[in-house]
């Protein structure tokens, strides 16, 4: 789909910046991003909301559990969840897959737009630094 | 003296059982506090409130039974305020004790730690632009993990899949520790509590109380805010993570919602179809034997040490490669024997063989060595730059386009002085009438060199009105506004500098006597054949450093006060530490000592010094808790300006709208914040701060004009 490195540069005419400077501007893309997206996403959602996102990020099994028992209580079963399971690292705790796959479940069940929204503000990103590219050149 | 009455409490005998009781409400308050920090609530619930008020009056009980034989001692109203304003600011101190947590302290320090290496590779970019750009800038990624994730997502992959939400985790972690926000001292507080009289020592303690009440709202309002951004930013980070698949280090495809590796360790049959994302490293020890057909983009390190044998490789996206490095045997229509590219083409490509490029649209930039054939078959348009040597054959046969460009003359004609502009901005605009595209900085610097070479009254003729051209500093500044012309000379002075510095108007040549040379467009090569073995020069880069460092500033600041500011913006997480950019650079740009403040931040310390907006006492070693609140304040507002500045820049409109609002403000020097020109308002830039009437000014528009998230947008344009 999409990859910030050097050709995404090239892509919007900032190829010619120099490079020791292009992996920070890369860096700026990347979090600049991040917050739109989590900007965006957050409108409409509520304080709860928010606090359930939370419990995955904190990794706090009792409400992570709780999350689960009322909306995906077969997760286990889940095709998606066993890949997930399969594929981690030997380090991750259950908790940790939990979380990870909580998160994603998450969105899914309240921001199941959530792609749509990266893909707009990546758009509207790309659109703002084209338009600008010569003055971030100078 | 009068002094008010002493009430002891009535109900408790012993100072433990009241001391004991504090600790339990103190505690509770702590609880309270933490979970109304982290919400986004403005308000405080009843239970909240309840809360509070069982603190306060802990408060009072203990510290009236604890202080009860200094208060009936006190001497004056004054020292009795004193007292009790020591005791609640203590207790201030013992509730914010209790608030941190150990959990979350090291949850802090360890994202600090972390996101450290970040802050060094963006340290160069947010060195670019002018001061108050890279506080913006700063601001930007103060969010320290997030940009670390986001950056070095291929490495967090290669160490395990449990990527995004533990990113956002030491985000939010890490952002959630307190705003430090302005908290009165003993002193603030005596004063305040001394300029009312009470009638007893409890109106004493309520008093002095919603005092520090009031404070801790604002406190709590300020950490609020900067906790939702942190919320969003982890939020953001973990969907777009997901998505993107970098912070998830490209290991991920949510094509249909599974997680899946893209790492094929055995071999590959039947057909496959990447219809989403297919991103990573690809790496393929088997055989590959039938259609790959990506239809997304294609990006990343794509290694194949084995044979393939693509029967039909077609992508319709983008084709990205970064890294294509084949050891095997490519047979098909892709391939180091024969590569047909006909997207973008970007990254480090190396290649032994033959390269064919079909219509490159983009830079093309090789900084490895290119050796063999080169063909090229197509259009090349743009950039082609070449840092690495270039040997062997490069055939050109097709037309290259992007160097045309129309005659254009240079502006030696009369022009119009406006009101407020010196010289600078009439540069500035000269150089814009004549095509050239130049930062603002550099022409400064033109202006400099201009001074130095013609003197301050030999650059312009303002017929008859010589007497109105004076310095200012190293800049001259014109009085009358009327129309002038370049002295004889000057126009060309302005030519080859520019020259010398790398910048033409349009991109095009300029002879001697100041025109554009006209060039061919469409170059036809033909079958030519050029042969060279000369090394091409890298381009200089670290302009923006650079021009930092040429900036002739007389340091104000000691040295131990330099050390201790370099020590404690790069501890806040600023950019701007000498060590920051010496770690990841070296010592390139000549930075002066380690751990001091980089010169870009210590140029901006230097003018609030200059300018009196911090005030270093010379007998000070060290900046006081008041100088680096001032310093924090200033930061802001520096950054208000450039956002103003970049308003400036990109939105005309907007601009229209406050500038209204900013006619008849000026700088510190008298020069206008803005100007009124063919119908639109535009800003002067200035080394002085804005003023605050055009701060409040700016902020009341905004406020009025846009929502949140539009105006996020629009203050987080790309600077």
């Amino acid at each position: 789909m999409f990859q910030l490195d050097d050709a995404f540069l090239q892509d919007i005419g900032l190829g010619a910046m120099p490079d020791d400077q292009k992996q920070a501007f890369l860096q700026h893309i990347y979090s600049e991003l991040e917050l739109r997206v989590g900007t965006k996403l957050s409108e409409g959602l509520s304080d709860d909301q928010m606090s359930e996102f939370e419990a995955f990020i904190d990794r706090d099994e009792e409400r992570v559990n709780t999350w689960f028992t009322q909306h995906l209580p077969n997760y286990a079963e889940q095709q998606d969840y066993q890949q997930l399971q399969n594929s981690a690292p030997e380090t991750a705790t259950a908790l940790d897959i939990l979380s990870e796959y909580g998160s994603l479940k998450w969105l899914e069940v309240n921001r199941p737009d959530y792609r749509q929204v990266v893909a707009a503000e990546l758009d509207t990103l790309k659109d703002e630094i084209i338009k600008n590219k010569d003055t971030i050149l100078g | 003296m009068e002094t008010a009455v002493l009430e002891r409490s009535p109900e408790v005998a012993t100072l433990d059982v009241l001391e004991a009781q504090l600790v339990d409400a103190r505690r509770a308050q702590a609880q309270v506090d933490d979970k109304r920090l982290h919400s986004s609530r403005s308000q405080e619930t009843e239970v909240e409130r309840l809360t509070r008020e069982a603190y306060a009056q802990a408060q009072t009980a203990y510290g009236t039974e604890l202080l009860a034989d200094q208060l009936q001692e006190a001497e004056s109203e004054a020292e009795r305020n004193s007292l009790v304003a020591q005791y609640l600011i203590d207790e201030f101190r013992a509730l914010q004790e209790e608030r941190e947590t150990p959990t979350n302290q090291d949850l802090f320090q360890r994202a600090k730690r972390l996101g450290r290496s970040a802050l060094r590779a963006t340290g160069v970019w947010l060195s670019r632009g002018n001061r108050g750009t890279q506080i913006v800038k700063s601001a930007l990624v103060t969010g320290v993990a997030s940009v670390f994730f986001g950056a070095l997502g291929g490495g967090i992959a290669a160490a395990g899949g449990m990527a995004a939400v533990r990113y956002g985790k030491a985000y939010a972690s890490g952002i959630s520790k307190d705003v430090e926000t302005h908290h009165s001292s003993a002193t603030e507080l005596t004063e305040a509590l001394n300029t009312h009289e009470y009638e007893t020592v409890h109106a004493v303690f309520e008093h002095a109380q919603a005092v520090l009440q009031s404070e801790r709202e604002a406190h709590i309002d300020a950490t609020q805010e900067r906790n939702t951004k942190a919320r969003r930013q982890a939020l953001g980070a973990m969907v777009v993570g997901a998505v993107i698949g970098t912070t998830a280090g490209s290991l991920i495809h949510y094509g249909s919602d599974l997680w899946t590796t893209a790492a094929h360790a055995q071999e590959i049959g039947g057909t496959h179809v990447a219809t989403g994302l297919a991103d990573g490293v690809h790496e393929t020890t088997g055989t590959v034997v039938l259609p790959h057909q990506p239809a997304g983009d294609v990006a990343g390190s794509h290694a194949t040490i084995g044979e393939v044998d693509t029967v039909s490789h077609e992508s319709t996206g983008t084709v990205v490669i970064q890294e294509h490095e084949t050891a095997g045997t490519v047979e098909g229509s892709t391939g180091a024997q024969s590569a047909e590219t006909t997207g973008l083409v970007g990254g480090v490509h190396e290649t032994s063989g033959k390269v064919e490029l079909d219509d490159v649209e983009t830079g093309y930039t090789t900084t490895g060595e290119v050796e063999g054939m080169h063909e090229t078959v197509g259009t090349i348009e743009g950039v082609y730059a070449t840092t690495g040597t270039i040997e062997g054959v490069h055939e050109t046969a097709g037309t290259i386009d992007g160097t045309e460009t129309p005659e254009v003359l240079v502006d030696r004609g009369v022009f119009t002085v406006e009101a407020g502009n010196g010289l600078i901005r009439e540069n500035i605009q000269w150089a814009e009438a004549s095509g050239y595209d130049v930062p603002n900085s550099v022409m400064e610097q033109l202006h400099h060199a201009e001074v130095e070479q013609f003197g301050a009254k030999g650059i312009i003729d303002l017929q008859n009105y010589e007497q109105d051209i004076y310095m200012h500093g190293t800049d001259v500044r014109i009085n009358a506004p009327d129309e002038a012309v370049w002295r004889e000379g000057v126009v060309d002075f302005k030519v080859q500098w520019l020259s010398e510095h790398g910048y033409h108007p349009d991109g095009g040549d300029i002879t001697a006597d100041g025109t554009m040379a006209e060039v061919d467009s469409d170059v036809e090569v033909g079958d030519t054949s050029i042969e060279t073995t000369t090394e091409v020069p890298s381009v200089q880069s670290g302009e923006g450093i650079n021009s930092f460092v040429a900036r002739n500033y007389d340091y104000i600041l000691t040295p131990e006060q330099s050390i201790q500011l370099g020590e404690r913006l790069h501890a806040e997480g600023y950019a701007y530490s000498n060590n920051d950019f010496q770690d990841a650079y070296g010592n390139p740009y000549g930075f002066r000592e380690t751990g001091k403040i980089d010169v870009g931040m210590d140029a901006i310390i230097q003018d609030m010094v200059q300018h009196g907006t911090v005030e270093v006492a010379a007998h000070e070693p060290t900046f006081s808790a008041e100088d680096w609140s001032r310093i924090e304040g200033m930061l802001a507002k520096a950054a208000d300006r450039d956002m103003l500045s970049d308003l400036a820049a990109y939105d005309q409109p907007l601009m229209d709208g406050v500038g209204e609002r900013l006619q008849n403000m000026y700088y510190a020097d008298g020069s206008p914040v803005v100007s009124f020109t063919d119908g639109h308002w535009s800003f002067n830039d200035s080394e002085h701060m804005l003023p605050q009437d055009a701060l409040d000014a700016i902020h009341v528009y905004l406020n009025e004009n846009d929502t949140v998230a539009e105006k996020i947008q629009r203050l987080t344009k790309m600077l």
